[in-house]
């Protein structure tokens, strides 16, 4: 045996009233590195990652053959360039898939980060650290978004191929993608924030997933007795303004008017009055997005092996367009995604602080054991 | 690395509460939270104990759970070094209290000074130089012992090569170094004991806190780490350890407090516990000479104070108040008398009867200040 090493870093044994303290070195959170190695180490994430990108591109492959067909029969029939039409239809169905995906996988992750330690009984070992409770919330935040996040920037590319087709601009990926990482966020701060009030981590799980399908389905459900209510005489019922869908299709400035409904078509409606307000509060006109491709396409690009359907020229100016979505070549957005994003944010700020609160010693049980 | 534990003069310790009819250290029934007593006074309103020379020192201790007092006007006095073991029977007092010395539990009221801080003012000093083991492994599945305990030192502030260096150390000294890369899974539960000690030697503690550390391991591991403290000991850190099963702290233990429905009722070495509770020491000898020498040696021991009480044939059993002390001046008695002794046994002093003999006059209400 050997003694145990006393070395300069080392919290100082012998602390009496009177010893200056010595504060340990700043470094990376050690509840998310352990979360990451437990998580991501061996083959489990490697061989879920690889499914889920193949399934989604599956996906993809599957949406651009069939709007291949649809852009085929448009074009012959009418004669018009339905390129940016199937690249807005494989953009939103990206983006919506992702976001489908993370509010799937999200909250079973989260919600069982502090209650799976209180019953593991790990909790009071970690609360007797130097880790703080907000370290500790943080660390099982950025634990259970690096995972969401990941998947997220991993499908980044499957999105952004959009732009070969045009109908896309960079604003709008980078405000859709924006919007889906805030709402990731916030549902992995919900799940915290539930976990930490429940004690045992199957109710946690269940109680987070309550919420999400309140923020996608109980929203909807709200606004259509909103609507029966008052006779569907409104624009806007309010409850819808909270759905994520609404808030990416907002966003993302999904169109309603293409000619290929996506999945975040039906959302965009939702948005359009509120955008017509808006229009009128800031003073913008807006302008749906040019039919244009971002990046021109080669013929012969097409399924058939013919000449591709969508094809184009590059449109000056279009690609770095205003990022706020508010600028002259952006699709149709308006700032209700903002305010979306806003109350989300606030949502996981809050749920964060009862995390916090809760992990902190002493509050909740005997230090989780 | 401490101080030699200095004595304590049982007589300065905190008397006792008066008895009262239904027992002195009795818990009061479960009272409805309209009808509960006052709330303990402020520690501020306490005289401040002593810490001088001790890890530990509490005075008036209490906490509720509710409506049920775990702990109610509890002293306790640990002196630096050696092993202090806490004995009492389950739902004593005993885990309360150490939460409460590990910060895990915020007292209702009472004076707490852990190696000189208050863990309810001043938790994080009290952390950095306390290290602690519940009556539970805590170990993260999925994690190496190495990486298990990699994650506690970092928790604690280690970095770098010191970190790597005092995982190692530990390892070493709880003799898991061949287990380094094992998953903490696929330890034996005395692998799994050891292990949690070394976490909880992590950021070489001065005061090393364990709470029933051999419940559930066989004899063999009941053994080796008993070595490990007692040799952790001998390296300078001091021990409170707790447990029920007495015989596993008497062979350790250089001090004990027994603790009994949330009151310490007595503390100090077994000698100084036995003389001021009186409790008999037995003794069991046997001599040449036939009946008539037996006869002379009962006469002698009965002088002195001794209790015949029943034995073998062709011995004779004694109790004695006043411990080995008295045990000594019986055999040099016997000498003297010129009665032939050819074997002479002290046994039945232990612990286990200490304890037997303390809670049993509290319970009668004869606990004496």
């Amino acid at each position: 045996m050997s003694d145990v090493v006393t070395t300069p870093d080392a919290p100082t044994p012998e602390a009496g009233p009177d010893a200056t303290p010595v504060k340990p070195k700043r470094m990376a959170n050690p509840v998310l590195r352990r979360e990451l190695i437990e998580r991501w180490r061996g083959p489990r994430a490697f061989w879920i990652l690889t499914g889920y990108l193949a399934v989604l591109t599956a996906t993809m492959l599957l949406l651009m053959w069939a709007g291949s067909a649809w852009a085929t029969d448009q074009a012959e029939n009418l004669g018009f360039d339905t390129g940016p039409a199937i690249g807005r239809f494989l953009f939103d169905n990206a983006l919506a898939l992702v976001l489908l995906y993370g509010l799937f996988v999200g909250p079973g992750y989260a919600a069982a980060q502090i209650a799976q330690e209180r019953e593991r009984r790990t909790l009071g070992l970690l609360q007797i650290t130097m880790v703080t409770p907000w370290r500790i919330v943080m660390g099982k935040l950025g634990a259970s978004v690096a995972w969401l996040l990941l998947l997220v920037l991993t499908a980044a590319p499957l999105a952004s191929a959009a732009f070969f087709l045009g109908g896309v601009t960079v604003g709008d990926l980078v405000r859709g993608v924006t919007f889906l990482l805030i709402t990731i966020v916030c549902v992995a701060a919900i799940g915290i924030g539930v976990s930490s009030l429940v004690r045992r981590t199957v109710a946690a799980v269940v109680v987070t997933y309550g919420i999400v399908l309140f923020l996608v389905v109980g929203t909807l459900f709200l606004a259509f007795v909103e609507g029966a209510v008052r006779g569907f005489d409104i624009d806007r019922p309010a409850s819808i303004v909270a759905n994520p869908f609404v808030g990416l299709a907002d966003a993302a400035g999904t169109p309603t008017d293409s000619g290929l409904a996506s999945i975040l078509t039906p959302f965009a409606h939702a948005t359009r009055d509120i955008g017509a307000i808006n229009d009128d509060q800031f003073g913008f006109e807006r302008e749906f997005a040019t039919s244009e491709p971002a990046f021109p396409i080669e013929p012969g690009f097409g399924f058939d092996g013919g000449p591709a359907p969508f094809d184009g020229d590059i449109v000056e100016g279009q690609v770095f367009d205003d990022l706020t979505g508010a600028g002259a070549a952006g699709n149709d957005v308006s700032y209700l995604w903002v305010w979306i994003a806003g109350s989300y944010l606030l949502l996981a700020i809050g749920m964060l602080t009862i995390a916090t609160y809760r992990v902190r010693p002493g509050v909740g049980d005997a230090g989780g054991g | 690395m401490t101080t030699p534990p200095e004595p304590i003069d049982l007589s300065t310790l905190p008397p006792p509460a008066p008895p009262t009819s239904a027992g002195p250290d009795l818990p009061p029934p479960p009272t409805p939270a309209s009808a509960l007593p006052p709330p303990a006074p402020a520690a501020s309103t306490l005289p401040p104990p002593t810490t001088a020379g001790m890890a530990v020192t509490i005075r008036h201790l209490e906490k509720w759970y509710g409506t049920v007092r775990a702990v109610g006007g509890l002293h306790l006095d640990v002196p630096r070094g050696g092993i202090f073991g806490l004995v009492g029977p389950n739902g004593a007092g005993k885990t309360t209290t150490m939460l409460t010395i590990v910060t895990l539990l915020r007292p209702d009221g009472g004076v707490v000074s852990v190696l000189g801080h208050d863990p309810v003012t001043q938790p994080q000093l009290v952390r950095r130089s306390v290290g602690y083991m519940p009556d539970f492994f805590g170990l993260y599945d999925g994690l190496t012992c190495r990486e298990y305990l990699d994650f506690f030192a970092s928790a604690y502030g280690l970095d770098g090569a010191t970190r790597t260096r005092q995982v190692a150390d530990l390892l070493e000294l709880v003799e898991l170094t061949h287990k380094a890369d094992t998953d903490t899974s696929g330890l034996s539960r005395g692998m799994q004991q050891r292990l949690s000690l070394a976490r909880a030697l992590v950021n070489d503690p001065a005061l090393l806190v364990l709470d029933e550390p051999a419940s559930g391991l066989d004899p063999r591991a009941r053994v080796e780490l008993r070595e490990i403290l007692v040799e952790l000991s001998r390296m300078g850190h001091t021990i409170l350890v707790s447990s029920h099963i007495l015989s596993e702290l008497e062979e350790m233990c250089d001090r004990v407090g027994i603790i009994d429905s949330g009151r310490v009722l007595a503390q100090g070495t077994t000698d100084e516990i036995r003389a001021t509770f009186e409790v008999a020491t037995s003794v069991t000898l046997r001599v040449l000479g036939g009946d008539e020498a037996r006869e002379r040696a009962r006469a002698v021991a009965i002088a002195l104070g001794g209790v015949q009480a029943p034995s073998g044939p062709g011995t004779l059993q004694f109790e004695l108040v006043g411990g080995e002390d008295a045990a000594a001046d019986l055999l040099a008695a016997l000498v003297d008398a010129g009665i032939r002794v050819v074997d002479f046994r002290e046994h039945g002093s232990g612990l286990e009867r200490l304890f037997m003999s303390v809670t049993g006059r509290a319970g009668a209400g004869e606990v004496q200040a």
